[in-house]
């Protein structure tokens, strides 16, 4: 479950250029449920994402996920809750070019105690069920948008997180891959995972399996439609 | 006063220390006077960040400073055949008042970086922060140690003349007016012997019952009888317990009581201090954590370190007590008694 | 506390620094440099201070030469018995020895005159005759010599002299005996043509160390054309030179490892937008500040320790493999002193740990900042896609 509490995000505070990117906003999600956060780009989706994220701290308000108050978490703590329960598909990938396939699923779980092999073996299995196995030892820059996506859906994956967060995920992606990616999230709901997508794609907020959208503007909730 | 490359390595060694110090203090009082915990303002982050900073500073720190401890004492040995009389380390810190308390000094620094990364590596396993002040107030204790320390070795280095003629290990300890000697004199060996070996078997016994207990009191006896083990096998190394390996590795007379010589052979000398070193910081620490137990949030964290510390402690205190069996038996093949004196 | 976690840690940074070979050669091979020259200095003095520490322990309290017009003469016999007169002298030896030019090997050597081979510098055995030499190891190598050899010496008037080899000996110290020939004082003082009663200098010794400049200052009081040399007098001149020398050098060393900390500096606080955007895709990836820094750090350690081992390494082979060539001519203001020499291999544990403090510790402070710095960079960067 996540839950935010009069959540406002201010960047550069006291300055010139002082911006609020989120702006009091109250939210729920259950677990288990696909949410979505619509609108505009500017909007503020993506910083509330990041605040769902774990990636960042409010500047005041709460956020709690998985029962858990994260807004004053130390950052070493923030980041290590942050590994075990969420999963980040970033918009652009986020992935390492000169890197394997492989070594970019697992960086993750570098600075955990795992041992590499065992890493390795968890994005293996992961890198199957997505059909990718037979690119692990390719270079990222060797491979398509698809599977470039595909390769980050892993790593989000690596942990095993019980919430999955999609900032744009079909921003350079094509009808066909894009249904591709609807179906892997389809798969991931019905393991009981709770997903947060940021999107301002039809293609995504009309999908069956979307159980509830958020709409920002301005960074602010104006409105939430639940199916 | 002698101008060569060790001293000025060594002074370069010790400029650095103090430079990470003071500046890993400087970030630390900002930290102290601008600390809001549970704010999420942009400060408040930066701080947080800096955090990092000042504890990776003193790590450095830290590791530099035992550096630095290694490097004195062998520029000590390296200056001995420029200061007349002197005929290792132990001429040389004894040529003149600086020495020995630079020595000393800086051996207490270590304790004290020990301890401040101890209640460092503490502070960070808590979620809340909860010994923020505390550390860095801390991190001001320790400032006017390392000046003075740094202080003590720039006058120990100036001091120092070729001509000044010193008394070295084999003459200083048994003359009166040196206090050095003075304890070796006055201390009967025999004594010595029996407290080392007293001391020892307390030591390791408390530590033992520290793995297997939590008492308040005990945890404060175990940095206790550390202290007085560390103490009694440096002051043994002084009276009785260097001849056995002066003996055995290199063979001097047994009237030879240095306890630098052992270095001359590094493959035993310094794995040798480094258990003692380890034994008595280890041990040290299971007491300064143990007041940290009040803080709830630390309680499971101070009872999992002081396992480590302790069991640390052992593997020391052990070791450097099994090594030391070791050349006393060689010595006693070799000569036929232990009691040589 | 595990040890995987920074193992992994440490494997990563590895990959980090291999992924950029290019922009890291520049500074491995600055620091190797830096190490290099450090490493030769050290080790070089050391060797010297090895080989000087010997030679002390083995001299005279005290030497006395004759200066005639301002260069070493001959000392008259007269002088050995005024010394022993004075009061403290327990023993004055009159010593013949110099140095021979080998035309065919093209190389010096020293023969010393010795009335009995006890009492040398170093370990001698056997049995010196007439017409008999001992030689150092390097002579009898080079030679080709063994016990019970001629060897073929031209002397003063240009005669050639045949001597029997009856022994070889060696020592731990190059410097002093590997061109050395030893033979019986009464030849040597022919082989040379040095008239009867007069020597070469006198070896003075004394009862109690403490009279020792006493002794010389009156010395030179009774003989004022003698040079009077003790012990303590060589090895400040020993010193001075160590001292005066290693110190120029070391200000320039010192210069160059600052501009180096400041070039490393410079490097590691202006990060490529590259490196940036892999900190910022680990830091939203789950590592935290702490991770980060602890990767990067090793990433210097890595760096600075292989620059370190292959320097050192460099720098052995360099002093005491091919003989300092790049040092000696900075270094050796004193090689007129010793005409041709090797160095002695002497590496201790604490020279190893001089280097490191002097080159690794301050590239080590110099970047602690950077790489923190670095390490800082906000996770919610990498979110926002900058």
């Amino acid at each position: 479950m996540i839950r935010c509490e009069h959540v406002t995000k201010v960047f550069n505070k006291g300055r010139a250029n002082e911006v609020v990117a989120v702006r009091d906003v109250s939210l729920e999600i259950a677990e288990g449920k696909v949410a979505v956060l619509r609108g505009p780009s500017g909007s503020g989706k993506t910083t509330l994402l990041s605040l769902i994220a774990c990636v960042a701290r409010p500047t005041s308000g709460r956020v709690f996920v998985s029962g858990k108050e994260v807004s004053k978490l130390p950052e070493n703590f923030l980041t290590s809750f942050r590994r075990e329960h969420v999963g980040i598909i970033f918009q652009q990938f986020n992935l390492i070019p000169e890197l394997s396939v492989l070594d970019n699923v697992t960086l993750p779980l570098v600075p955990t105690p795992i041992p590499p092999r065992e890493s390795r073996k968890r994005a293996l299995e992961l890198l199957r069920r997505l059909g990718m196995e037979k690119r692990s030892s390719f270079k990222v820059r060797e491979l398509s948008g698809g599977e470039q996506q595909r390769v980050a859906i892993a790593r989000a994956m690596i942990a095993n997180p019980r919430i999955i967060v999609a900032d744009e995920p079909t921003a350079h992606l094509d009808t066909k891959l894009a249904e591709e990616f609807l179906d892997i999230m389809r798969s991931l709901k019905q393991e009981g995972r709770t997903i947060v997508i940021a999107t301002h794609d039809p293609l995504v907020y009309e999908h069956e399996i979307v159980d509830v959208i958020f709409d920002m503007r301005d960074g602010m909730l104006v409105g939430v439609e639940r199916r | 006063m002698i101008l060569n490359f060790w001293i000025i390595s060594q002074i370069i060694g010790v400029a650095i220390v103090l430079l990470l110090s003071i500046y890993a203090a400087v970030q630390g009082v900002r930290i102290l006077l601008r600390w809001r915990y549970g704010s999420a303002s942009e400060e408040q982050l930066e701080l947080e960040k800096r955090t990092y900073l000042v504890s990776t500073l003193m790590q450095y720190a830290l590791a530099f400073q035992m550096l630095s401890l290694l490097l004195f004492v062998a520029t000590a040995d390296y200056l001995a055949s420029f200061i007349r009389g002197a005929m290792c380390a132990f001429g040389s810190l004894n040529a003149n008042s600086y020495g020995f308390t630079t020595l000393w000094v800086k051996i207490l620094t270590i304790f004290f970086y020990a301890s401040w990364l101890a209640v460092n590596y503490l502070d960070s396993k808590a979620e809340d922060y909860p010994l923020v002040r505390q550390k860095y107030a801390l991190l001001l204790l320790l400032l006017p140690i390392l000046i003075v320390d740094a202080y003590l070795e720039v006058r120990y280095f100036a001091a120092i003349s070729p001509n000044v003629i010193t008394s070295c290990c084999g003459s200083a300890l048994r003359s009166v007016e040196n206090p050095y000697g003075f304890v070796a004199l006055r201390f009967p060996a025999r004594l010595a012997m029996l407290i080392f070996f007293a001391s020892y078997a307390l030591a390791l016994l408390l530590l033992y019952a520290k793995l297997h207990r939590e008492r308040r009191s005990l945890a404060l006896a175990c940095g206790v009888m550390s202290l007085a083990a560390f103490a009694v096998s440096i002051l043994a190394m002084f009276t009785f317990l260097s001849p056995y390996f002066n003996v055995v590795l290199f063979g001097l007379p047994t009237q030879h009581r240095c306890p630098f010589e052992v270095l001359r052979e590094p493959a035993v000398g310094y794995p040798l201090y480094a258990l003692l070193f380890a034994g008595g910081i280890a041990g040290v620490l299971v007491a300064v954590v143990e007041p940290l137990r009040a803080k709830p949030s630390l309680r499971d964290n101070v009872s999992a370190l002081q396992r480590q510390l302790a069991k640390l402690a052992l593997i020391g205190f052990g070791g450097f007590l099994a090594v030391s069996l070791v050349f006393m038996l060689i010595f006693y093949t070799m000569v036929g008694t232990i009691f040589y004196h | 506390m595990s040890l995987e976690k920074h193992r992994n840690l440490l494997d990563y940074a590895v990959s980090f620094l291999l992924r950029r070979k290019g922009k890291n050669f520049a500074t491995v091979l600055v620091f190797t440099l830096v190490v290099f020259t450090l490493a030769s200095v050290v080790m070089m003095m050391g060797s010297l201070k090895q080989e000087a520490r010997e030679t002390l322990s083995l001299a005279p309290d005290i030497t006395v030469q004759k200066i005639i017009a301002g260069r070493q003469g001959l000392v008259p016999l007269e002088y050995a018995t005024a010394i022993e007169e004075i009061r403290g002298v327990s023993r004055v030896e009159p010593r013949i020895w110099g140095y021979y030019y080998d035309a065919e090997e093209d190389a010096t050597y020293t023969i010393i005159g010795v009335e009995s081979l006890t009492g040398l510098p170093f370990e001698v055995r056997g049995n010196l005759s007439e017409s008999a030499v001992i030689v150092g190891e390097a002579i009898a190598r080079e030679k080709r010599l063994r016990i019970g050899d001629r060897l073929i010496l031209r002397d003063h008037r240009g005669e050639y002299v045949k001597f029997r080899v009856v022994g070889i000996f060696s020592s731990r110290s190059a410097l002093q005996s590997a061109d050395i020939i030893v033979m019986p004082r009464s030849e040597a003082r022919k082989f040379f043509g040095i008239p009867k009663e007069y020597s070469n200098d006198l070896a003075v010794y004394v009862a109690n160390p403490a009279e020792l400049s006493n002794i010389a200052i009156k010395i030179s009081q009774k003989l004022p054309d003698a040079r009077v040399l003790t012990k303590q007098q060589i090895r400040e001149t020993y010193d001075a030179i160590f001292g005066w020398r290693s110190g120029v050098f070391l200000a320039a060393i010192l210069g160059a490892i600052l501009a180096f900390a400041i070039l490393v500096w410079d490097r590691a606080s202006g990060l490529t937008a590259e490196e940036k955007k892999e900190i910022g895709i680990l830091k939203a990836l789950g590592w935290s500040t702490g991770d980060v820094l602890e990767m990067r750090t090793f990433e210097g350690v890595v760096l600075a320790l292989n620059s370190y081992l292959a320097g050192v390494l460099l720098a052995y082979l360099h002093v005491f493999y091919l003989g300092a060539p790049l040092l000696k001519p900075v270094l050796l203001g004193w090689s007129t002193l010793y005409p041709e020499f090797e160095l002695m291999p002497a590496v201790t544990f604490e020279d190893l740990i001089l280097i490191f403090v002097i080159s690794v510790v301050p590239f080590l402070a110099a970047i602690v900042v950077p790489s923190w710095r670095a390490s800082t960079i906000d996770p919610d960067e990498a979110m926002r896609g900058i």
